[in-house]
């Protein structure tokens, strides 16, 4: 079988004009970052600059010993689908690279531009403003680089210096914003949490007969759930499959209208927001007294939960252990104890095959929860070409901050080798473990004419268990 | 007095920046903090694990190998090539020769004979290819051409100057011993030492600190025992501001009914 796309010549600037719109006051105001760009943006981003070098071995290291060998070049979702240069991770990392090493380095402020360095310009702020928000922070590139340098990170530390100086983009910040004030990224108020809580409930009653409670904010529940809001707004299946798991297996479990979500935004733009967003956890488990958390279907949620949840919020020894813990861990041991009667061809009509979420694969090392659970629910399921599944998995397109409309054209571009990859594979189904690649795939499935529905893994639980 | 400057001073501000300039470079890093765990799949859980990621990364560059095949043979051959290369010299700094220098002579010198192929691969691959051309900057240039200038001397003084390698030894026994004695050799020798000098200088402030570098890096050189904390040394408290509406003491509000938001 051959590698899903083939590796497209240099275009030069043929992605320059996709960037996301600029951050609106009212969101950093929220999120406790300057209304605008300050006036002395320069100075206070080379200040940041040489905090987040202090504070970052990844980062500094990272620049320091790139051989710029290009083993990383046309690994990139966004570099094979766009063909812009500037899209090679090791050419994104040049762009700070060359400022680092005008302000940093000996060799820099000798030699200038004879050793790529380069003064913090307008034109060079442009730059960062476009491709740091064209790469997902997917870390493909990290699995192939011989040092393991990962451009998350220093796409991670452009964002951040960025911000500082009050510069970041509309769609990362209005998400961010709305968890403080709404507790999900999507917005959804507490009381239209509920209703919608209770509508999956009236529903499920109404046409499958079986009554399944869907708890909000239940003091004294065993398990707090987080999963991803768009699990109740758009990804209902998903949920239902969760809520069919815990009461087939009679387990006390509940939502927190504080924390109802998993995502955050804040690795995609600082470290303050990144650590805000992730206590909300913690908080909401403490004062609903849960015993356990488990982090439902979305990708990002699940880095930041098991990688950073101790360092960030932690410690987390008021709860049972095994944690960090995924809702798949819960869901598989229970089938492999048979604690559920499945009814394996309700799935029948699925050729389903497995997308790994970047950060769930690639940071998380989580890969083979999610397969053993949709083999033991439906009966046919099929990988996809091996070097594009587990640690290898292409990006979705939409990840990092980067599921914004204005866009399109990149997340397209980013999808194109998962859609390649999707239909040599012949699956009529996508399942998937992450909500942003939940919301993109469909667009890039459509965009690529690939004929394959997208959806969660637990949907096939939801689907075949029998109550 | 050029000779004095060349062999009696030189070597030993060499020798001093090479091995302070990596010290240096080492203490950077190293006081740096790693604030996360960024370990990358698939992880090792437990330290011996890490070190046998880190020596399969030295020994055999399998990230490289799984991403492209012919710079994988042209920069593996390369390393192991130059580390057969170097061993066989050090029968000019050791006295007397172990016998185990003496036994790869041999090998080390046919390694001198075909180091220049995969050096001339990497530099082709850069000129020739459209990414790496895209990528490559001066500095990458510059340590392929003092890397060829260095090996292609030293093969030339190996096939046509023999005679000289007595006088060579002596000049580094006397600086090893500091005492400076100006040898009878041929230009090319000067040629050869000088750039192996400019190359040693140059190596502690350029990305060819990346094999020491390796060791440091937080995505290969991580456990990935996510049950275990992990602390940010520079970790710092966060708070909410009254532009939030969605803050703990609201939410225990709402949970409890009371608007002291006391202690549980």
């Amino acid at each position: 079988m051959r590698m899903p796309v083939p590796v497209p010549e240099i275009r030069i600037g043929a992605s320059s004009h996709q960037k996301c719109y600029p951050a609106k006051g009212k969101d950093m105001v929220k999120i406790d970052l300057p209304k605008e760009r300050v006036g002395n943006w320069k100075e206070t981003m080379l200040k940041k600059m040489a905090e987040v070098l202090d504070r970052y071995r990844s980062v500094r290291l990272f620049l320091d010993i790139c051989v710029k060998c290009g083993a990383c070049a046309d690994k990139c979702p966004f570099f094979l689908g766009t063909g812009d240069p500037k899209n090679m991770p090791v050419a994104r990392a040049d762009l700070l690279r060359k400022v680092y090493k005008r302000y940093f380095t000996l060799g820099g402020r000798l030699l200038g531009k004879a050793n790529e360095a380069e003064e913090l310009s307008e034109k060079v702020l442009e730059e960062w403003v476009t491709y740091f928000y064209q790469c997902s922070q997917c870390r493909r590139c990290a699995v192939f680089c011989p040092y393991g340098i990962d451009t998350a990170e220093i796409t991670m530390a452009a964002r951040e210096i960025m911000a500082a100086a009050g510069v970041a983009t509309k769609y990362v910040t209005e998400v961010v914003a709305k968890v403080y004030d709404t507790g999900n990224n999507l917005g959804i108020p507490p009381e239209a949490w509920k209703d919608m809580n209770t509508f999956l409930e009236e529903d499920l009653k109404d046409t499958e007969g079986v009554e399944i409670r869907f708890p909000v904010d239940a003091v004294g529940a065993e398990v707090l759930l987080v999963p991803p809001s768009a699990d109740i707004f758009v990804n209902t299946n998903t949920m239902i499959g969760y809520a069919k798991m815990f009461h087939a297996a009679g387990i006390s479990w509940t939502t927190s209208t504080y924390c109802n979500e998993g995502g955050n935004f804040g690795l995609f733009l600082n470290y303050a927001n990144l650590k805000k967003v992730n206590n909300r956890i913690l908080e909401a488990a403490r004062q609903l007294k849960v015993k356990k958390i488990y982090w439902g279907e979305c990708g990002h949620a699940w880095r930041a939960g098991l990688a950073f949840t101790t360092t960030l919020s932690g410690p987390m020894d008021f709860l049972e252990i095994p944690y960090p813990a995924h809702l798949c861990d819960l869901t598989w041991s229970l089938i492999s104890k048979g604690a559920f009667k499945i009814d394996k061809s309700a799935n029948d009509e699925f050729k389903v095959t497995y997308h790994d979420p970047c950060n769930v694969a690639r940071a998380a090392g989580y890969l083979e929860p999610p397969r053993n659970i949709l083999k033991a629910t439906c009966n046919h399921f099929v990988e996809m070409h091996r070097d594009t599944i587990r640690e290898k998995t292409y990006c979705c397109g939409g990840g990092g901050g980067l599921l914004a409309d204005e866009i399109m054209e990149i997340r397209m571009a980013g999808g194109k080798p998962r859609a390649e990859a999707c239909r040599a594979s012949g699956a009529n189904f996508m399942a998937t473990l992450c909500a942003i690649c939940k919301a993109n795939l469909p667009e890039v499935m459509k965009h690529y004419k690939v004929d394959c529905q997208i959806g969660g893994v637990h949907d096939f639980l939801g689907r075949a268990i029998v109550l | 007095m050029g000779s004095r400057l060349l062999f009696g001073i030189l070597p030993y501000i060499t020798a001093g920046v090479f091995f302070l300039g990596i010290l240096y470079r080492f203490w950077v890093w190293i006081r740096t903090p790693v604030p996360l765990r960024i370990v990358t799949t698939p992880g090792p859980k437990t330290r011996i694990g890490v070190a046998g990621r880190l020596i399969g990364d030295i020994l055999w560059f399998p990230n490289l190998f799984k991403a492209d095949k012919l710079l994988w043979a042209a920069g593996w051959c390369f390393h192991i090539l130059l580390w057969l290369v170097l061993l066989r010299h050090l029968r000019y700094f050791l006295f007397p020769v172990p016998g185990w220098v003496a036994g790869i002579q041999t090998l080390g010198l046919y390694a001198g004979y075909l180091i220049p192929i995969p050096i001339a691969l990497l530099l082709g691959r850069r000129l020739l290819m459209e990414r790496p051309l895209y990528i490559s900057i001066l500095g990458d240039y510059f340590a392929l051409f003092l890397l060829l200038s260095i090996t292609l001397s030293g093969l030339l003084l190996n096939l046509l100057f023999r005679t000289y390698l007595i006088d060579v030894k002596a000049l580094i026994n006397g600086l090893i011993h500091f005492s400076y004695s100006v040898p009878e050799v041929h230009w090319l020798f000067v040629f050869h030492f000088l750039v192996v000098m400019t190359l040693l200088i140059y190596f502690p402030f350029s990305k060819l600190m990346h094999g020491g570098g390796l060791l440091l890096s937080p995505t290969r050189n991580q456990k990935a025992n996510f049950e275990q904390r992990f602390v940010n040394l520079w970790d710092f408290p966060v708070s909410y501001s009254d532009q939030n509406l969605s803050t703990p003491e609201r939410y225990r509000e709402t949970l409890t009914g009371s608007k002291e938001g006391e202690k549980e």
